[in-house]
């Protein structure tokens, strides 16, 4: 009996053990002391068994509240990216979390950020550490040896560098090799743990996109409304917009797959019935819904103290003379034809073409074939001419201007040819999944603007952040001697592919103090494998 | 004894309840690209077959981002060369803008999947073309399920007029393009230099077959392109 309850213990430790390195998103950093007003650089390694589209980097500070997130797609399970940390960014403990949908824990590294405007001047002052108490799974100290790493460099000095990768963990390593060379505390070693997420089930409805999430109510009951149509318009060149019916709960969500950076869109919700004026409220998270570990004080180490100084000089400098070595790409564009959610249009007019119109009216009586657009007794009226059954639509028409659908028929009464750049028409019923639309007048002005959109109850303009796009830290390759080198991370490759011998070329900077090396990897367990050496630089 | 096979079922046990655990959560087969298009407009009713189906059979249509909306209900109107989708929610028959997909495949009567691409066709002077895929390969043999409205003897149609296939053949590569073939034995030889017509004819003669129907030209094109012969565009 108690040979086999050995065995079951054996096997249950053996199967967690292995589990527990593949299901962990592994997480690097460029180095683990910061100063405000720099970018903090990141790389992570997916799960090989969780195919998730991308991950999710939120920096927070010790009490869970998101200070900036940013999206990454995951393409062969690993990503890089960067974090930019706000000029206003206090002195202290933030932690850096990745985390992925389905999957329920969330990596959590520490790091320690010195605000650039005030220095370490009081003695007294503590720093936060955690206890988390779930360690990453990893292996420090890797059998990878970096030869030709002089223990003391001169400024501005070339170091050719070789890395030795053993055949045994070559074997085991699919994905690339992260290579950090950056300015250090040598006395401050931020710990890197695995913490539970809270995933509500409707986050696994879907990996690969950014979701917006949100209730709709009755404006007039309060109450939560079910199948009110709620739209999302992203103003472009070619117009986007997405639809979804809410729920019995009032709740819709919205995924967006394929968008990079900042941009801005518009929500705007509407009763089928049109009886009904709904509101919307929007469910914005602000805090991480990870638990965080206990934060206990501890002094400040004599490392960073040391360095404080220096450091936000070399930022402020930094500042002044511009130096950014972060090139960001501008992602390529995926639709390549015009087609936008209406369709082609069966009608484009420029009105600069013809002669000068004073309003919309006029447009639509002169120029727009089909359309009708009157303003009698200041209650205008849009109507456009069936093609098929040579009659005018019972319905009135879809109307949007510059990508975005206009409900208030008032709002285009005074753009007149001036303001009107094209107006696209499409004179047959048109459909866009489960909404039809008896015919669309599409309005592109000359200077679009959403200022044009009162934000109300019913309509909520957002500055939506998508995936961040690829960036890759470069060194500038000619400096001249009178020009300051100010890099504190000499060197930043997150995609170096695993071999025996990896050679990598390095120059210093005008930055005296200790550096780190550091070579980074997942081997097929998911473990994170970490080879570390240190040097100085005077 | 006992004890050994109790061993093994509770490991079976938890080992089968570990492994349903790991299972990895499938993403939500859920279309977000949205169907685009506009209203069917009915055909004059003549006799013939203007669509593929007689009725609107389970189908699958690939959007241009690659993504894919399953089990709807799809027709092909061969006479306007369109692709007829049937939304229930709304009870309308929608005919699917052809620049906003890659292509599509349905299912017909006999319970065969037909699979259709969509491809600009420099012959046709209209839009692009829906090509049914006969043949897969590097070298696609296509067919272009033309259906026309012709003048008839009284005879035949009482109105005059019937619908007639008008159904052509192609051999199709993406970097070379289109290669008209007939249904005939000469044309298919025809796509080849004079030195390789001897190899095709030695094929052709050995497995017994003799290009005369659809059917065949699909049998021979398969033999064909295992061989990976030279052919003229």
């Amino acid at each position: 009996m108690q040979r086999i309850l050995v065995s079951l213990l054996f096997s249950i430790l053996c199967l967690q053990g292995f589990a527990q390195g593949k299901g962990t998103l592994q997480l690097c950093t460029d180095r683990g002391l910061y100063t405000s007003g720099e970018y903090l650089l990141f790389k992570v390694f997916a799960p090989q068994q969780v195919q998730t589209g991308f991950v999710t980097l939120e920096l927070l500070d010790i009490h869970g509240k998101i200070i900036s997130s940013v999206y990454k797609k995951v393409e062969s399970n690993q990503t890089d990216g960067y974090l930019y940390l706000p000029d206003s960014l206090k002195t202290g403990t933030y932690l850096l979390s990745a985390s992925a949908k389905g999957n329920p824990k969330a990596t959590l590294k520490e790091l320690f950020a010195i605000n650039r405007f005030s220095l370490l001047t009081d003695p007294s002052e503590q720093m936060f550490r955690s206890n988390g108490t779930e360690p990453v799974p990893m292996q420090k100290d890797a059998p990878i040896t970096i030869d030709g790493m002089p223990d003391t460099c001169r400024l501005r000095q070339q170091i050719p560098v070789s890395i030795h990768l053993p055949q045994s963990l070559l074997a085991g390593m699919k994905r690339d090799l992260a290579i950090s060379v950056a300015a250090v505390a040598p006395d401050y070693r931020p710990l890197a743990f695995v913490r539970e997420c809270g995933i509500k089930a409707e986050d696994l409805d879907g990996y690969d996109g950014i979701q917006i999430r949100g209730i709709v109510r009755n404006l007039a009951t309060g109450d939560l409304f079910d199948k009110g149509v709620v739209l999302l318009s992203v103003p472009d060149s070619v117009p986007v917009l997405d639809y979804c019916f809410s729920g019995e709960d009032g709740s819709f969500s919205f995924r967006l797959k394929n968008y990079y950076g900042t941009f801005p869109a518009i929500l705007q919700a509407y009763d089928r019935n049109k009886k009904k004026v709904l509101k919307i409220s929007l469910d914005k998270s602000d805090s991480t819904r990870c638990t965080l570990p206990a934060f206990v004080p501890a002094p400040i180490p004599s490392g960073i103290r040391s360095i404080a100084e220096t450091q936000t000089e070399i930022v402020r400098l930094g500042k002044i003379f511009g130096n950014d070595n972060l090139n960001v790409s501008r992602p390529v564009a995926l639709q390549k034809e015009y087609l936008p959610f209406y369709g082609l249009p069966s009608e484009t007019v420029k009105p600069a073409l013809f002669v000068d119109l004073p309003d919309f009216a006029e447009i639509s009586r002169e120029l727009l074939p089909g359309v009708k657009y009157r303003a009698y007794n200041r209650i205008p009226t849009l109507e456009i001419l069936n093609p098929v059954t040579l009659n005018y639509f019972r319905d009135q028409p879809l109307l949007t201007l510059d990508g975005v659908i206009v409900h208030d028929l008032n709002m285009v009464r005074r753009l007149g040819s001036k303001d009107i750049s094209r107006i696209e028409i499409c004179r047959k019923e048109r459909f866009y999944g489960d909404l039809n639309f008896p015919g669309v007048v599409a309005i592109f002005s000359v200077k679009p603007d959403l200022k044009r959109f009162v934000e109300s109850e019913d309509l909520v303009k957002l500055t939506v952040e998508g995936f961040q796009p690829k960036a890759a830290w470069s060194v500038p390759g000619n400096i001249r001697s009178n020009e300051p080198d100010l890099r504190k991370v000499l060197l930043w490759n997150p995609s170096v592919k695993p071999q025996e011998v990896i050679h990598l070329e390095m120059k210093t900077s005008d930055v005296k103090g200790k550096y780190l090396i550091s070579v980074q990897g997942v081997d097929e367990t998911g473990r994170l494998i970490i080879k570390e050496q240190t040097f100085e630089v005077n | 004894m006992r004890n050994i096979k109790r061993f093994w079922a509770t490991n079976l046990l938890l080992l089968t309840f570990v492994c349903a655990l790991a299972q990895e959560i499938k993403p939500y087969d859920q279309c977000s690209e949205k169907i685009k298009g506009s209203r069917f407009i009915a055909y004059p009713t003549y006799p013939g077959k203007p669509f593929l189906n007689d009725k609107f059979m389970m189908g699958e249509i690939e959007f241009n981002d690659g993504s894919k909306a399953n089990k709807i209900g799809l027709n092909y109107g061969a006479y306007r060369d369109e692709l007829i989708y049937y939304n229930p929610s709304i009870s309308a028959q929608i005919v699917i803008d052809k620049k906003s997909i890659k292509g599509f495949s349905v299912t017909d009567k006999a319970g065969i999947l037909r699979t259709f691409v969509r491809l600009f066709y420099p012959g046709y002077l209209h839009d692009d073309c829906y090509f049914e895929v006969l043949s897969q390969g590097k070298i696609m043999l296509l067919a272009f399920r033309k259906v026309d409205l012709e003048r008839m003897d009284a005879y035949f149609s009482k109105t005059g007029m019937a619908y007639q296939p008008a159904y052509s053949y192609y051999l199709y590569s993406p970097g070379k393009g289109f290669a008209s073939v007939k249904l005939s034995k000469s044309s298919l030889l025809a796509r080849f230099d004079k030195a390789e017509q001897k190899v095709v004819r030695k094929i052709l003669r050995r497995s017994g077959i003799y290009v005369s129907d659809e059917t065949s030209l699909i049998a021979a094109w398969n033999l064909l392109s295992e061989k990976e012969l030279h052919v003229i565009f």
